[in-house]
């Protein structure tokens, strides 16, 4: 009489045996069977990321004659241009700029331009006549007419931003760029 | 390990979950697992599919009459493994109805739904519904032709029944198709009816739970849900997918497999090749044996009792015989819908005009696709991309003004046969390949093709032709084939050289070619010159400042087959023009009040094969 003919070992053990395969292969095969709609479906929604195919019109745009302007008070212009939404291409407002005539000279006429989205968290600013200086309606920031910061508690990283202009035949032409709101530095979005 | 068991221990003393999953994997089953207990599981598989893959295009579906197909296309072609994802929907939707009848004819044959588990079989009747309503809305939402025209049809046949216009409106959202029907369907698609159907999912598995499997007196044993049936269920429930998979990569490995998308819905056009699902299509073939007003007997009323003589079963089955009537009306049921499925298929088959109709849908569902891809969708939607494509408008515009007289290749334009004899040219040379038109018009000007169905089979034209040409030396054909072919500001060009004392060198061996068929035109062929009764094509015809001088005046030649379609453009639209065939007019009508500018140059533009190619666009881009 030796302890392997214990009668109810050879039974028990195939049993749990075959209970741990069985458990195994349900355990793989059901992972398995997730690949196909989580896998397709979490590479679906990160699409924005992996195909950024969105755009916009960049470059100058022609916005008003000089003449227009008058110097040292800034102006809100709408800026239109071409973009795609998705599967859709049309022309749209893609946002504002205020531009400000800097010298009175008519022959040799100089302007700014700057985003008219605040630099903090992307509120349209406005100008204020009474103050004299751009205020941002959410967060209290304020911008002074050269776009520095004008309050001492402003949330704003950096001052409003710049866009480039050029002057060509009387007009007024700007560079319509977005920017990374938040930041310290001015890091263009394309 | 041990901090994590530590706290698993903390959740399970505030929620007993250990409790609840021992519960449900440790379920006994008597008889032991078997593997004809897995149809349950691979519908709960396929509905989770379902979920997963119906959240994830819900983020990026958008449900109004402009942007329906625009978003679908959107996720067919331009976002990462959106046509896996719609495709994995689309089929394991259909795989599902598969699953449902199986389970369904299963339950029966083991007598499963008689009592104690009545309450549970209606559970089921109504789930099946809850599926086919998913899927009968879903049909809807790419808005594309064929979900369009197929849910217009479901939906007036709903209004036959009493008080269903009413529900029609609800359920459209007024009385026209558009944005309303969308977000209805859609709430209904993505809201309700799943809503719905986990709710009757949850007591299903519930009632499930309490009666247990109903197995049969020879099973022996006894085993519990885990690990046994959970991984024969896991082996079928991959089997289903590896079907899905099969049917979705079938056409391909990218946008161009899954699911077919066709071109955007548009009202106003007929779709021939509008049918409902192949699971609903018993219903649309038993529909066409009831004729006008007993529709409702076919549409409403049996299958009204057919549902009612379903839930009655479990009390029909009360006694052996009852149930082996259950077995036989079930049986016949599946067998009369197979049959019916069938028939509706074979006819569709062997009935040439469905399939060219969904040959046509086919393409412009593509075409529909690349004109998205390619110039993006403008404001209006897509249907306006489609609009104004020659390539799609010219056939449709083709058949309903051109082919009572004309032919296109010897069809309607659209690819249709048409009755009865041409009566006038057929124009697919002419305008695909207009050097081999007119050299084949030269050559046999009283082929059906050219001349041959016309008033003028036997005229001067053909008469002229079959005299002459024999005399033409190839170059004096080349000739006037390239001054036919020139555009009017080309021959207006080598015209001016002509009249010059000292012309300089043609430009281009084009050029030289035009500036000799203006010779031949004018004076004829030299080796018939001789002859005193020989015409030349100005006897007849003008090319730029030549005039004719009239013995039967033709058609001013100046610029006809030139790429500008601009004579195309004046013989449409006043054939009758006294620079064209004037008095001498075989019955083509004037377009000019028929036809709009638009419509006129999608025509012209179409015949030439001059619309918007994709591989020209994507330079340009």
């Amino acid at each position: 009489m030796t302890a392997s003919t214990s009668p109810s070992q050879p039974d028990s053990h195939p049993t749990d045996n075959r209970r741990s395969w069985f458990a195994k292969l349900s355990i793989g095969l059901g992972a398995l069977l997730g690949i196909p709609p989580l896998g397709s479906g979490i590479a679906f929604l990160l699409s924005p990321i992996t195909r950024h195919k969105a755009s916009r019109d960049s470059g100058f745009q022609k916005v008003t004659p000089v003449e227009t302007l008058t110097p040292g008070i800034p102006r809100r212009f709408t800026i239109s241009g071409n973009v795609t939404d998705a599967w859709n291409r049309y022309s749209r407002q893609l946002g504002a700029v205020y531009i400000i005539r800097e010298t009175d000279a008519a022959d040799s006429p100089t302007v700014s331009a700057f985003q008219a989205d605040c630099p903090h968290a992307g509120c349209a600013v406005s100008f204020r006549s009474s103050s004299n200086n751009f205020q941002c309606p959410c967060h209290e920031s304020s911008f002074s007419l050269d776009g520095k910061i004008a309050n001492q508690n402003s949330p704003a990283a950096r001052g409003l931003d710049h866009l480039e202009t050029k002057i060509e035949d009387g007009f007024v032409f700007v560079k319509f760029e977005k920017f990374v709101k938040g930041t310290p530095e001015k890091i263009s979005v394309s | 390990m041990k901090t994590l068991m530590k706290l698993a221990d903390w959740f399970d003393d505030r929620t007993g979950i250990r409790h609840v999953l021992h519960e449900a994997l440790y379920e006994r089953i008597p008889g032991g697992a078997h593997w004809r207990y897995v149809w349950g599981s691979t519908l709960m598989f396929t509905f989770g599919i379902q979920m997963v893959t119906g959240l994830c295009l819900w983020a990026a579906y958008s449900p109004s009459s402009q942007t329906a197909w625009e978003s679908v296309y959107y996720i067919q072609h331009e976002m990462s493994f959106g046509w896996l994802l719609r495709g994995i929907h689309h089929y394991t939707a259909q795989i599902m109805v598969v699953l449902l009848a199986i389970h369904v004819l299963q339950v029966v044959l083991y007598g499963a739904y008689r009592a104690p588990r009545e309450v549970n079989w209606l559970l089921g009747i109504l789930l099946l519904l809850v599926t086919l309503g998913l899927s009968l809305t879903g049909y809807l939402l790419p808005w594309d032709e064929k979900g369009y025209w197929a849910t217009k049809v479901a939906t007036n046949i709903m209004a036959i029944a009493p008080g269903g216009g009413k529900l029609q409106a609800l359920v459209v959202g007024g009385t026209e198709y558009g944005h309303h029907t969308l977000t209805r369907f859609f709430a209904l698609h993505a809201g309700l009816l799943p809503a719905t159907l986990i709710a009757l999912l949850v007591a299903h598995i519930a009632v499930f739970r309490r009666h247990g499997v109903t197995y049969s007196p020879r099973d022996s044993g006894e085993t519990t849900f885990w690990p046994e049936q959970v991984c024969r269920d896991t082996v079928a429930c991959l089997g289903v997918l590896v079907v899905i998979l099969l049917l979705v990569l079938r056409h391909g490995f990218g946008p161009e497999g899954g699911a077919n998308l066709g071109a955007p819905a548009d009202p106003s056009r007929s779709y021939d090749a509008a049918r409902p699902e192949w699971y609903f299509l018993f219903l649309f073939q038993f529909l066409k044996y009831f004729p006008g007003t007993q529709e409702i007997i076919g549409a409403i009323i049996i299958p009204t009792v057919v549902l009612i003589v379903l839930a009655a079963f479990p009390w029909i089955g009360r006694y052996q015989i009852g149930h082996m009537l259950n077995i036989f009306i079930l049986s016949g049921l599946l067998l009369g819908t197979g049959y019916l499925t069938w028939i509706a298929l074979y006819e569709d088959n062997k009935d040439n005009n469905y399939n060219l109709a969904v040959a046509e849908a086919e393409k412009n569902g593509k075409r529909a696709a690349e004109l998205a891809s390619v110039l993006g969708v403008p404001e209006g939607g897509a249907s306006r991309l489609m609009l104004e494509d020659p390539k799609t408008q010219g056939p449709y515009l083709f058949s309903e003004n051109c082919k009572m007289c004309h032919r296109w290749n010897g069809h309607d334009g659209r690819g249709y046969p048409v009755d009865g004899k041409p009566t006038a040219s057929d124009l697919y040379q002419l305008g695909k390949e207009p050097e081999k038109w007119i050299r084949g018009m030269l050559e046999k000007p009283d082929d059906p093709q050219y001349l041959g169905n016309t008033a003028y089979a036997d005229g001067a034209m053909v008469q002229f032709v079959k005299a002459h040409m024999n005399k033409a030396s190839k170059n004096e054909i080349d000739a006037l084939v390239a001054l036919l072919l020139a555009s009017t500001e080309d021959i207006a060009t080598e015209e001016n050289f002509r009249d010059q004392d000292a012309p300089p060198e043609p430009a281009s061996p084009q050029a030289a070619l035009i500036r000799a068929g203006l010779d031949v035109f004018e004076l004829g062929f030299e080796n018939a010159q001789e002859d005193s009764e020989a015409m030349s094509c100005l006897s007849c015809h003008a090319v730029g400042s030549l005039v004719s001088d009239g013995i039967e005046p033709g058609p001013d030649l100046t610029g006809y087959l030139a790429p500008d379609g601009k004579w195309l453009t004046r013989m449409i639209l006043d054939p009758a023009h006294e620079q064209l065939y004037g008095s001498h007019n075989d019955r083509m009508p004037s377009f000019s009040k028929q036809l709009n500018d638009q419509q006129i140059s999608l025509l012209v533009r179409w015949m030439q094969q001059n619309w918007p190619k994709k591989a020209d666009l994507s330079n340009g881009q």
